[in-house]
């Protein structure tokens, strides 16, 4: 969407010359594009750029069927998606920064909320959007957005990001009655579920997903987090080493394999049939549904297993979306304005996504949750959905709002140790690489 | 390196790309000219945190492959496949993250012989190297596509197009499944691209990759694609289809060679099933070009993980026994040699081309001579 041809620089060439080359196939534009979609924006309108980490198709139509509906319902404001790969988003949205044109509004997660508002990359939002839309969400997600007093961004939904997932199929033949309930019964079936067809554990495979899928099981087996609670002191002691344990037998055994090849969140090689259970998100019910079909009625959730066996222990952490607003952005009245539009009003715009996800994530926003509650079949289009929300949910906690090279030495500590590097060694390296961060960002006393 | 001149922005006034191609000479009954290609000289590295020629990394390419190359006026686009914004310092082959599954840098480099110096990339709206045909990166055994991956380039007149295959599976060493084979086109100097719906090749076809020639015959211009099936372990075939955008969009325009009749004509079949094979065996990644001072066709490809240079008499051959331009031995993790008919020495006797190498995954220049059998 280019107005004009601009030849860009490095050549050197008179003007003459570039007249001639550009009447003929000479040098590519590479000046901006304008907007990825191609899409034209009025005359007279303000943009409001938009990029959204991108999902599953389902819910990047409701992105787009949520943007094309705000863009129809007035004519002050033209909203522009992009739908930007997971991938490429950390390397993307740099660029953007660094260019100077970043979106207006960003999918964020809880656990960046903190950090992003502490170093004003984002709005704060307490004054743009109604009281009445606050006060609708859950007070504990409402706190993951709050910093200092002021929210800095408004809650999409919620999700456990760590559940059982696990084929009774295959438990009944290999004679396991039912799931396991501690990190060592969870070694002893993946071993004996494995065999010349299936694997019997599918775990996070590289440090990165480690990093932040395992911070449930962190909380279990240490019941606290790898650094203080002021942020001022690396906390990645002993208390881990059963987790860093459990992933080296895992994989020592031969249950759980080298890298397939997709993402922890991914649950396709689950579904292909490669595993007999697999740790995964709750978003994992909405691709079975729709990709495995012929799978779903041999798939059986659970908590994923303590360490003491016990039950009602978090297991997991609730992450999630929201929804922020660039701290540079010109245009954060009409970005908050569009917010509050597509997520936190007339709910009837923001059940169509539970629904197109097959209720496989939660809404933070109490008269959402009630009208997809009132809906008749949420647990029969969601089989797994009633021992997510009553097993696993209450029980999470809200992700860790430090820094994410923090959350990265454990998930690299992980993964050393399950590729045989001694646990207390790889903890060891974790704790420095933690106060490293400490020291280098400066977090000490900066925790909440 | 690259300058433009007022002569050569003169010489840009007569741009546009076809008519340029050589007549072609049908007599197979003339001898092999080459006995064998010698000094073959790795240059520079083009791509990656180790080219000393390219920042790569400003445009969010840390590895890469392919790069074969055409050209438009002055103008040489070099075509890429998957494409990594990130990688570890010490990764393999096609892995990373920000993946694009195609990127394509442009040069007026108009000296081979220290390396190419991109002018630079088409980008997307940020400023990064832009996937120009958007692959659907399903997995590997979801049974759709896993990537598009652009095998050559060609202009008619002031259009662009990018032959690509989208791929289906990548299988063992060598071995893939496409699904189709197909053409994306750019009339705005690559700055945006369309993927066509048509025409589009069977994925089990001997259409799949291809590398492109102008060609004249009796004054009428047209393309020629040797063509090779997925994967590294089929023989060429030939097609070739008027020089014009319409034809080019047409696959009722492209016509196969059927081998020749008993004059030694070609004939030229509308019917992809009479194509026969011009060049048998284990033929990877290939390109064509042709040598105007050895009045010869010059084919580079791999062959059982080998680069090779063979020397065709006609379009269709006969080809010579393959000269080693490197072996696997040598260049571990070697594939796709491309040439490029500008990137040739005045005498015509030293060729340049890009190298693929596995690890770590990026594309290198090279040169080599070619050694006259002897008159």
């Amino acid at each position: 969407m280019r107005s004009t041809r601009r030849l860009t620089g490095g050549l050197g060439v008179v003007a003459a010359t570039a007249l001639v080359l550009a009447a003929c196939s000479g040098t590519p534009d590479g000046g901006p594009e304008g907007s990825a979609s191609g899409e034209e924006v009025p005359e007279g309108v303000t943009e409001v750029t938009f990029w959204q980490q991108s999902f599953t198709d389902e819910e990047n139509e409701w992105y787009e069927s949520v943007v094309d509906s705000y863009n129809e319902s007035q004519d002050e404001v033209h909203v522009t998606l992009t739908a930007v790969p997971g991938d490429a988003w950390e390397q993307r949205m740099t660029a953007a920064q660094a260019a100077g044109n970043a979106p207006d509004i960003r999918t964020m997660n809880y656990g960046g909320v903190r950090n992003a508002a502490l170093t004003s990359q984002i709005t704060p939002l307490s004054d743009l959007i109604s009281a009445e839309a606050w006060d609708d969400l859950q007070e504990n997600v409402r706190g993951s957005v709050t910093v200092d007093g002021e929210e800095y961004a408004y809650p999409m939904l919620v999700e456990p990001s760590a559940i059982l997932w696990y084929r009774t199929d295959l438990f009944e033949a290999a004679g396991i009655d039912g799931p396991p309930t501690t990190w060592d019964e969870l070694v002893a079936d993946a071993e004996l579920l494995t065999n010349d067809e299936v694997f019997g554990m599918r775990l996070a495979q590289n440090a990165p997903d480690m990093s932040w899928s395992t911070w449930g099981y962190q909380w279990n087996v240490a019941g606290h987090l790898p650094i203080s609670d002021d942020w001022s002191e690396g906390m990645a002691t002993e208390d881990y080493a059963p987790l860093l344990q459990a992933f080296q037998d895992l994989f020592a055994s031969g249950a759980l394999p080298p890298a397939d090849g997709v993402g922890y969140p991914d649950a396709s090689t689950f579904g292909d049939g490669q595993y007999a259970m697999m740790a995964n998100g709750s978003w994992a019910a909405s691709q079975l549904l729709s990709d495995y079909p012929d799978l779903v009625p041999n798939v059986a959730v659970a908590p994923m297993p303590s360490f003491d066996g016990q039950s009602g222990q978090t297991t997991a952490t609730l992450g999630g979306w929201t929804w922020a607003v660039d701290g540079n952005t010109e245009v954060a009245e009409e970005a908050a304005t569009f917010i509050e539009w597509a997520l936190g009003g007339d709910t009837e715009n923001v059940v169509p996504f539970f629904e197109a996800t097959q209720f496989s994530k939660v809404s933070p926003r109490v008269s959402v949750a009630e009208a997809i509650s009132a809906l008749p079949d949420v647990d029969t289009v969601n089989p797994w959905n009633a021992v997510i929300q009553e097993e696993i949910v209450p029980f999470a906690q809200p992700e860790p709002g430090y820094p994410w090279n923090v959350s990265l030495a454990m998930g690299e500590a992980i993964e050393a140790a399950m590729q045989g590097t001694p646990v207390s060694e790889a903890l060891a390296a974790a704790n420095d690489k933690i106060n490293t961060e400490i020291a280098n960002s400066q977090l000490a006393g900066t925790g909440s | 390196m690259a300058t433009i001149s007022a002569a050569a922005a003169a010489a840009l006034v007569a741009c546009g790309s076809t008519g340029g191609g050589p007549d072609v000479n049908t007599d197979p009954d003339r001898p092999f000219v080459l006995d064998g290609v010698a000094n073959v000289t790795r240059i520079a590295q083009l791509t990656g945190p180790d080219s000393t020629l390219n920042d790569t990394a400003a445009v969010a390419v840390a590895g890469t492959d392919l790069g074969s190359m055409f050209n438009v006026g002055e103008v040489t686009y070099l075509v890429f496949g998957d494409t990594f914004g990130t990688r570890d310092p010490d990764a393999v082959g096609g892995q990373g993250g920000n993946w694009r599954s195609n990127a394509v840098a442009y040069t007026t480099d108009d000296d081979p012989a220290d390396g190419l110096t991109f002018d630079g990339w088409l980008l997307d709206d940020i400023g990064l190297a832009l996937e120009v045909v958007p692959g659907e990166h399903d997995g590997n055994d979801a049974g759709g596509e896993v990537t598009k991956i652009p095998t050559h380039g060609f202009a008619v007149g002031e259009t662009l197009y990018l032959q690509y295959m989208s791929v289906l599976h990548w299988g063992d060493p060598g071995q893939w499944d496409a699904n189709h084979a197909g053409l994306a086109r750019s009339t705005d100097d690559g700055a945006t691209w369309e993927t066509l719906p048509a025409p589009q090749w069977p994925g089990d076809s001997n259409f799949v990759q291809v590398s492109v020639a102008e060609v004249t015959e009796d004054g009428e211009d047209f393309l020629y694609f040797w063509s090779i099936p997925s994967g590294r372990f089929g023989g060429v075939q030939l097609m070739k289809v008027p020089a014009s955008t319409e034809a080019v969009e047409d696959l009722g325009a492209y016509r196969y060679f059927a081998g020749t009749d008993d004059d030694g004509d070609p004939i030229w079949s509308e019917s992809m099933a009479d194509a026969q094979t011009i060049l048998d065996g284990t033929i990877g990644e290939l390109s064509v070009v042709y040598s105007p001072t050895l009045e010869r066709w010059l084919m580079t490809y791999s062959t059982d993980g080998d680069a090779v240079l063979a020397e065709g008499i006609t379009p269709w051959g006969p080809w010579s026994e393959p000269h080693v331009l490197t072996t696997q031995a040598q260049t571990p993790g070697l594939y796709s040699p491309y040439l490029n008919p500008r990137y040739v020495s005045d005498d015509g006797l030293t060729i340049y081309f890009t190298l693929s190498i596995w690890g770590p995954y990026n594309v290198f220049w090279y040169s080599a001579d070619l050694v006259p059998a002897p008159a």
